[in-house]
């Protein structure tokens, strides 16, 4: 495709500008932990936020590492939501995980992860130098989802 | 000479019958003419061939030994080897998409050769435009008394398999909806349209192939996983293929990636990507190894198979106004770009806080090049394609001439989850009483807002929106001209029912934008 070159070479230039490793922070611990009355809860900053406040990141990458459906096969929608500190939660984005069994990843290759763009004000926050909490909801499509659980591994600012 | 739906499938099926059955090369195929098309399921009946050929396919599948490989079972142990676990087929990674084209299409050809008919091509199911489960897949019989090989109550695995999701429920639209399906096809590349490549991969060792650790984008994400999830049944798990709705499904997202690509978008073109190998993971009808690169299975055409869609190796010789169409148009959409000379553009943004409401609609005047308006309304009416029964032409028409399309870039809204936002050009004395059917109306969009919380969905900016201004040009302005004040767009916010409150809008800024082909 004539036009592939340029948009590649956009594209190329998101680099990956911090790194938080949730599960490194101690006094988080249960909060990688979601289930349907309780959503994990993980606070981001950048790493290295841009000069002058520019905006860097973009998107945010939320790994899983361990999943559980519900009790009785009912559906589950994950819902991840964001806010700055004393600001309003608003929705980043929605995923499933396919197939609806339960799975703990023991490698980085079977650690399931979602892509999503960040809304501008977030990405105007982190280049601040200022931190974004992020929270991921399991959210019933059908029934109360009771028994389904998730583990937030990793929350990646690209 | 009046045309019917099944003359036109007919013809079709003519065609692809001497394409598929000869087995000739994709390229040769091409040249002998167009293959069989995939079409959508709304609007079949129980009784169409497309189904009753499905249907049929099925059943056959169904009752071969669960042990031959090229049964119903045996086929979809290609896929998963139990509920719980995958066995050829890559979720989460790159390669996502192009294996299970190979995969519905093995289905594809094995229902053509058991049922003898080479002009069948897998139907979809377009869960956005028709969001709740086909109705041909719900009932144990069909209406003439015989076994309905698409109704799903299985045992197996030591427990029973039933769908669970309520027939004629939709989808929820935040799975499936218009501004879902809007995001994936913004996609800016390959690897955020069908999910990027696994974390870390250096060669094409075929373990590459089931690593789940690629960013999934939207597409498999949200409409693909939730779908398969909230069906119930065999669908959520590795198994799903034991349900015939999951070709529906899979061949609306291969009709999605075929969609992206014909709107300029360009796949991967990394050799990590492209060169990979699925050795031995499909089978051929007469049972031998299928195996497929990556680079072989971009054209659909090429593969037997069409959605109708201006493929890039179709239109780049039978469509050279199709194709420099979209070229021009992706020079307007895509960042970094120098715009073509062929497109001329004019914008204007709204000066001070001033929000369209109900009560009085914002207008925004762009000053426009009036000779610009007049190639517009010389335009050539556009045709259905029916009345010459070709299709291709119709679409190379329709490419054909100057039109103007409106961006409106920017949108901030109000009450959106109660709100219809209306788009009219040059409406004196313009009100919520004036119907949709005035010749002034442009068309209508609405915001997506998911969660309780509302916000910007997963996008990174307010939205923006395209509208197809050309045919309003004509009818308001004709052969005339705007007035003084310029080509005048309103903006009207109606309430989507009379008991709720209404939003207003107002864009960030507006560009309208002459595109010549």
């Amino acid at each position: 495709m004539a036009n592939a070159g340029p948009r590649r070479a956009a594209v190329g230039c998101f680099l990956v500008l911090a790194l938080w490793i949730a599960a490194a922070s101690a006094e988080e611990g249960d909060q990688l932990r979601a289930t349907v009355d309780q959503p994990a809860r993980i606070t981001a900053t950048e790493a290295a936020p841009g000069s002058n406040g520019a905006a860097t990141s973009r998107r945010v990458v939320v790994s899983v590492t361990h999943y559980r459906p519900t009790d009785d096969g009912s559906p589950i929608e994950v819902v991840v939501k964001a806010r700055t500190a004393g600001g309003g939660e608003q929705d980043i984005g929605s995923f499933g995980i396919t197939p609806d069994r339960e799975f703990t990843s023991t490698a980085p290759s079977t650690t399931q992860r979602f892509s999503f763009a960040l809304p501008s004000e977030f990405v105007a926050v982190l280049a601040a130098g200022k931190p974004v909490i992020f929270s991921v909801h399991l959210v019933p499509v059908r029934g109360e989802g009771r028994g389904a659980a998730l583990r937030v591994g990793t929350i990646e600012l690209h | 000479m009046a045309v019917s739906r099944r003359n036109v499938l007919l013809q079709g099926a003519v065609i692809g019958a001497g394409v598929i059955a000869s087995n000739v090369p994709g390229m040769k195929a091409l040249a002998a003419g167009q293959p069989p098309e995939r079409r959508t399921l709304q609007g079949l009946a129980w009784n169409d061939p497309i189904v009753a050929t499905y249907r049929d396919g099925v059943g056959l599948l169904k009752q071969k030994a669960a042990s031959d490989k090229t049964s119903w079972a045996g086929l979809a142990g290609i896929h998963g080897t139990n509920p719980g676990a995958y066995h050829f087929c890559p979720h989460g990674n790159w390669y996502f998409l192009p294996w299970h084209r190979a995969y519905i299409l093995t289905y594809e050809r094995f229902i053509r050769e058991l049922t003898k008919n080479n002009d069948f091509a897998l139907p979809y199911w377009d869960w956005t435009a028709d969001p709740a489960m086909p109705e041909v897949l719900l009932k144990p019989t069909t209406p003439d008394g015989r076994q309905n090989w698409l109704y799903v109550d299985d045992q197996d695995f030591g427990k029973r398999w039933k769908r669970t999701w309520p027939p004629g429920e939709p989808m929820p639209a935040r799975f499936v909806g218009a501004p879902v399906l809007q995001d994936i096809l913004n996609s800016p590349d390959y690897e955020a349209f069908g999910t990027s490549r696994p974390q870390g991969q250096n060669n094409l060792d075929p373990s590459w192939v089931l690593n789940r650790s690629g960013d999934q984008g939207t597409l498999e994400r949200l409409p693909h996983n939730m779908v398969h999830n909230s069906i119930g049944g065999w669908m959520p798990s590795a198994l799903s293929p034991r349900d015939p709705i999951f070709f529906m499904h899979h061949c609306n997202i291969d009709r999605i990636w075929a969609l992206w690509n014909s709107l300029g978008n360009g796949n991967s073109d990394d050799a990590l990507w492209t060169d990979m190998q699925f050795t031995n993971n499909f089978i051929n009808t007469d049972g031998s190894p299928y195996s497929p690169k990556v680079s072989d299975l971009f054209a659909p055409e090429t593969l037997g198979y069409t959605y109708g869609l201006p493929s890039q190796v179709a239109a780049a010789t039978a469509s050279p106004n199709l194709l420099a169409l979209q070229n021009k148009l992706v020079t307007l959409r895509a960042p970094g770009i120098a715009k073509s000379a062929d497109v001329k553009t004019f914008s204007v943004a709204p000066t001070g806080q001033t929000f369209g409401t109900a009560a009085a609609p914002l207008s925004l005047s762009v000053n426009v090049d009036p000779a610009l308006i007049g190639a517009v309304a010389r335009r050539k009416p556009v045709s259905s394609g029916a009345e010459f029964l070709n299709f291709a032409a119709a679409r190379e028409q329709r490419a054909t001439g100057t039109r103007v399309i409106a961006f409106l870039r920017d949108v901030m809204v109000t009450q959106p989850e109660d709100t219809e936002y209306r788009v009219f050009l040059d409406r004196p004395n313009l009100t919520a009483q004036v119907p949709v059917s005035d010749p002034s109306y442009v068309g209508s969009f609405g915001v997506f807002v998911h969660g309780e919380h509302g916000g910007h969905g997963s996008g990174e900016f307010n939205p923006s929106f395209a509208i197809d201004l050309t045919s309003a040009v004509q009818r308001v302005y004709g052969i005339g001209q705007p007035g003084p004040h310029g080509l005048k767009l309103q903006f009207l916010p109606v309430p989507i029912r009379p008991d709720v409150p209404v939003g207003t809008i107002r864009p960030g800024r507006v560009e309208i934008a002459f595109i010549n082909a």
